[in-house]
């Protein structure tokens, strides 16, 4: 019978038949979501729910049409995506900047291997990671960006503008927003990023990475609330495990801490996981710690979303969401980034000769 | 919370059955409801929904003042110039003083201003035109009487228009709360319809195209080739009609499943042969609001072709700037002002001349239907750009690049759906409305669920904050 209008009744027939067999065919769907819910009461709830749900419907075989269609997309995928793709170019700025802020970059390198020689890990670490860059002068020079929106925002687009301009540099994109290695079970970057640097041996490093850690998570049934000894002891053990795979092929790499945030709760649990980090880097000599806050803001720890330049102009330095690099902003981390990225292919040159 | 979430989904459902349930107790109905959205807007940040009390507080006392004082003028201007400030403080203030310091630095002159903008509110321009709207709409009589302060308040905040429209006017929307909605009255099909299609749109195609294809040629113009880059911008204006569409399409079916109509927001916009026709297809509930209580307050049409010239220009240079306090989206607003004055100036030319049969022929029509698209593509790369450099780069990149053909299939398609989908005759939509209406109700629902298992399967897993989301 043909119907514009419909009653409550008939409507709420509806919407419950397509919530049954919604929750029927996406049970998948839902189980991934409860997973990557912020830790707590509901992650709690859903979770063993939505697990419990997934294994009934899938013991049933009444989740085939959810997995038919992944099995068609997976198989479509490589036809209709996009390959990742690389960005080649190159830097006139190298050599006009390595004057004006290598020093920064140095000094904090001095003080990580000051620190590290006193840490106890030193040792192990150093075996862990190849301690040479492995490029040549006649090979094009592999740098990979990584990290979170922290390096898709701001950094990445003014990193890989500064790079294009050199002939013999290949950039290669491995960032992800609203990723870090706080939850693994959302995004794994142990697995991800293998993938996401394909065939690449990067020998440079620029690593910006932390935003979306300054929560909880749960290994088990054990959850870590964020802060406590024991979350900083396996999110400690995480940025190593990542440093290790980042730098298994002999990559040399910068990681740049998280600059100070407007929401003042927040800007300090990103202090918390900058530092955390960063006593981590300090234990490896390959690895440079780069604080951005200096750059950003005379009082280093405090948020500035606009500076005055030397001309007299309003620069923005941070997005409306007071999270972000803006271009303008991340501009003032970029001679420090590329004279660091001079003296490692210096460093390569010595290396071979 | 996101339209395309589980918790969206989650909280929807608890909406319907709470909001039906009351639905015999009128008064008790719209207090569930402004609850409802309420907590809709505090889920997003708790901090703001005084901010949101308020400018509907502004909205109801300038609407009493103009309908019971012996100067309804008066309170019109402090309720639009109360509702204008909150905007210009949130949006505005930073963007001036930047500009103000800079154009002193150009004179050689330093201004020493330490400022910091505060966190934009989501749907601020939205809850203002609301307020605006309710104001000049009581100054106009087009209200049979003045709301009460819930109705008020629930008219600015409800839910599935709060974040990013439509722009519903207050003459349209208040009279839906003077009855409760007709129980028997439910238009479940379309509005099923609404939000598949709206989903489709906004987590397939906009997702799709944003992660990507458009973010990389707009991040990184000189690592694109040119037809890369032509592909982004046809990829941009397709992403952000689908963006857009697909949310009001899901706001539009929700707002039908509770059982209150909201206006059409796109109609084709990209099949249209004129400026002027974009507009009436395009975001049409802002066109008609600046229309309304802008462009015919400036003078209108009324006054002379100058006068409406400079009416039209002005306008538009206020709508981009509604987008937000850049100057690219001035740019845009400028561009589309300078587009519609020309067309205006043509058509009074042939009009006048009486010999432009040519101009009624179909190739004509494609010919002007591809240069307005294309003028409208170009439009967008100065929205989508962070900056006028950035958008000649991208310009740059299409002279500059190389020509090749090895895009990716997916986005072709891609593309190729968001924008030649609205070469889709209405007849098309309007039969499978048609059938979805012959369908049992299980079925129906059935359907629902498949297709809604369809678009996360198809969506890529990095999602798209929505782009109206910021204006």
């Amino acid at each position: 019978m043909l119907r514009r209008f419909d009653s409550v009744k008939r409507m709420a027939t509806t919407v419950a038949m397509a919530t049954v067999i919604g929750l029927i065919i996406e049970a998948g769907g839902l189980s991934i979501w409860a997973q990557r819910l912020e830790v707590g009461v509901l992650r709690e709830i859903a979770n063993p729910i939505t697990q419990g749900w997934e294994q009934t419907v899938s013991f049933v075989h009444l989740d085939a049409p959810r997995r038919w269609a992944l099995e068609a997309k997976a198989s479509l995928d490589h036809v209709m995506m996009p390959e990742p793709m690389t960005a080649q170019g190159v830097d006139t700025t190298l050599q006009a900047t390595e004057n004006n802020t290598s020093t920064v970059v140095s000094q904090t390198k001095t003080n990580t291997t000051k620190k590290s020689k006193r840490s106890g890990r030193k040792a192990e670490s150093d075996i862990a990671l190849p301690v040479a860059v492995n490029f040549s002068g006649n090979e094009k020079i592999q740098i990979a960006l990584v990290g979170d929106s922290m390096m898709a925002v701001g950094l990445a687009p003014v990193l890989r503008r500064a790079l294009a301009k050199e002939e013999n540099v290949n950039t290669i994109r491995a960032y992800r927003s609203g990723t870090g290695l706080g939850r693994p079970d959302v995004f794994n970057w142990m697995e991800e990023y293998p993938k996401m640097r394909g065939v690449h041996k990067p020998h440079i490093i620029i690593c910006a990475i932390g935003a979306n850690d300054a929560q909880g998570f749960q290994i088990d049934r054990t959850v870590y609330a964020f802060g406590t000894p024991q979350w900083n002891a396996v999110y400690a053990e995480r940025v190593r495990n990542f440093l290790k795979l980042l730098g298994q092929d002999g990559a040399r790499i910068i990681w740049l801490g998280m600059p100070a945030m407007r929401e003042p709760n927040f800007s300090k649990r990103m202090m918390a996981v900058s530092a955390l980090t960063k006593s981590v880097v300090a234990e490896y000599t390959q690895v440079t710690w780069l604080d951005p806050n200096p750059f950003l803001n005379d009082e280093s720890t405090v948020f500035a979303q606009f500076r005055v330049n030397q001309k007299g102009q309003m620069i923005r330095l941070r997005g409306d969401d007071g999270i972000h690099l803006s271009d303008e902003g991340a501009a003032y981390l970029l001679p420090s980034i590329l004279s660091w990225i001079q003296a490692q292919q210096k460093f390569a040159v010595q290396k071979s000769n | 919370m996101l339209f395309p979430t589980v918790e969206f989904a989650l909280f929807f459902l608890f909406s319907l059955l709470v909001s039906w349930s009351t639905v015999r107790h009128h008064v008790l109905h719209k207090t569930v409801l402004l609850v409802l959205s309420y907590v809709f807007y505090g889920l997003w940040n708790w901090h703001f929904l005084p901010l949101l009390f308020i400018i509907s507080l502004y909205g109801w006392i300038a609407s009493l003042g103009i309908a019971s004082s012996r100067r309804p003028r008066v309170w019109l201007v402090l309720g639009i110039t109360a509702c204008l400030l909150t905007l210009a403080w949130y949006k505005y203030l930073l963007f001036f003083v930047q500009n103000l310091v800079n154009l002193a630095a150009l004179m050689d002159r330093q201004i020493g201003l330490e400022m910091e903008s505060p966190m934009l509110p989501l749907g601020i321009s939205f809850m203002t035109f609301h307020a605006i709207s309710l104001m000049m709409d009581v100054a106009r009589g087009k209200l049979r009487e003045v709301p009460s302060l819930p109705d008020a308040m629930l008219y600015v905040a409800f839910f599935p228009q709060l974040i990013a429209g439509p722009i519903l006017r207050a003459s349209q929307f208040m009279p839906q709360l003077y009855t409760p909605p007709n129980p028997n009255r439910i238009e479940t099909s379309r509005a099923l319809m609404l939000i598949a299609v709206g989903l489709f749109k906004k987590v397939v195609i906009a997702n799709s195209l944003a992660t990507l294809l458009v973010d990389d040629v707009f991040t990184h113009p000189a690592g694109s080739s040119a037809s890369q880059t032509l592909l982004g911008i046809y990829g941009y204006a397709a992403q952000i009609y689908c963006d857009f569409s697909g949310y009001t399409d899901i706001a539009i079916g929700c707002a039908l499943l509770l059982g209150y109509r909201f206006p059409d927001n796109f109609n084709n916009p990209y099949r249209s042969a004129t400026p002027q026709e974009f507009w009436r297809r395009w975001h049409i509930s802002l066109s008609i609001w600046l229309r309304e209580y802008l462009f015919i307050p400036l003078g209108g049409s009324r006054e002379g072709q100058v006068r409406t010239l400079i009416s039209l220009m002005l306008t538009m240079l206020l709508g981009g700037l509604w987008h937000g306090a850049a100057w690219n989206f001035i740019i845009w607003g400028a561009w589309h002002g300078l587009l519609l004055c020309i067309h205006r100036v043509w058509d009074d030319y042939w009009s006048a001349r009486n010999d432009d049969a040519w101009r009624y022929s179909k190739t004509w029509l494609i010919c002007s239907r591809l240069l307005l698209f294309h003028a409208v593509c170009l439009s967008w790369i100065f929205f989508r750009a962070t900056d006028f450099d950035s958008a000649l780069a991208v310009i740059n990149q299409l002279f500059v690049g190389a020509w090749s053909a090895d895009l990716p299939l997916g986005m072709l398609i891609c593309v190729g759906l968001g924008i030649g989908m609205q070469y889709i005759p209405e007849k098309f939509f309007l039969r499978l409305q048609y059938q979805a209406m012959q369908i049992p109700v299980w079925a129906l629902g059935a359907l629902f669920a498949l297709a809604l298992m369809v678009i996360e399967v198809l969506g890529p897993s990095a999602p798209a904050p929505f782009i109206y989301f910021q204006f």
